[in-house]
């Protein structure tokens, strides 16, 4: 079995339409144009101070051009804690506490790493990237 | 109750070792607050037949507030494996999305940070998407 993700978007009648809204979709990740799975995960749980931004994901040790997919969650339980997700000075959005993101990720040069900052306090985030093509560091000193 | 996304994750084979059951569910709240989020596009489809980059979301069109808790739902509905879509926002590329891919990513948006695709080839592609807002 591939690695098989799954979003499902509702509302009930009268939330936020008139009607009812159920949005179901699921999908194996794929390496790359090949139905051949993706097999290779970056994961972790970190808390982030607020006042510094920093890298979550560095793409200088991936491949590019390829299907890499990010999740990152933010287990904050306060509504008012958030963190900002920015790739290449390009800010995405922010996730405040509960929300959680599921991203294509191509990490095409060295500026396009993920960068991550918190606000309003220190938040509690987990994390995983699928990808290929990562190869170890050379041992260094 | 709020609007929820949730998402899956699962695999028996990624790590044999410890397989992955995951479930995270967020709530559809306004900035910094438990009311709910209560304006959004509806979704949408659209045909894009030309490798041309094109406004998926332009920001500018739209009623939303830059900087809260927007949503962004895409999905490449292609049945290729070979056929995938750039998603940038203001020309800064995120990744892309292959046949079947799909996407749910927060929003800041702003003056010309609109959300843009780029299909991979002239063949036709259809993207289903979904902007939630206040």
């Amino acid at each position: 079995m591939a690695i098989t993700t799954t979003l499902t978007l509702k509302s009930d009648a009268g939330d936020l339409l008139t009607d009812e809204l159920s949005v179901v979709t699921s999908k194996d990740l794929h390496k790359a144009g090949t139905t051949t799975d993706l097999n290779q995960v970056r994961m972790g749980r970190n808390e982030i101070p607020t006042g510094t931004s920093f890298d979550l994901l560095d793409a200088t040790t991936l491949a590019i051009n390829k299907a890499n997919k990010v999740y990152v969650s933010n287990l904050s339980t306060d509504e008012t804690y958030y963190i900002t997700l920015v790739i290449d000075a390009k800010t995405i959005g922010r996730l405040y506490g509960g929300d959680w993101m599921f991203i294509p990720w191509n990490c095409d040069d060295a500026t396009h790493d993920i960068e991550v900052t918190a606000s309003t306090g220190t938040n509690t985030i987990e994390w995983a990237c699928f990808h290929e093509g990562e190869t170890l560091p050379t041992q260094g000193d | 109750m709020a609007t929820t996304a949730q998402i899956n994750i699962d695999s028996t084979t990624l790590m044999g070792d410890f397989p992955i059951a995951w479930t995270a569910t967020g709530r559809l709240y306004k900035a910094g607050t438990t009311t709910d989020i209560s304006e959004t596009t509806g979704l949408g489809r659209r045909k894009l037949a030309a490798t041309t980059k094109v406004d998926l979301i332009t920001w500018a069109n739209e009623t939303a507030t830059a900087d809260k808790s927007a949503k962004l739902y895409v999905k490449n509905t292609s049945t290729s494996e070979t056929q995938y879509v750039q998603v940038l926002i203001n020309s800064v590329e995120l990744g892309r999305l292959y046949g079947g891919d799909w996407m749910w990513m927060p929003y800041s948006g702003g003056s010309g940070e609109d959300l843009e695709v780029a299909p991979s080839t002239d063949d036709a592609v259809v993207l289903e998407y979904m902007l939630f807002f206040e």
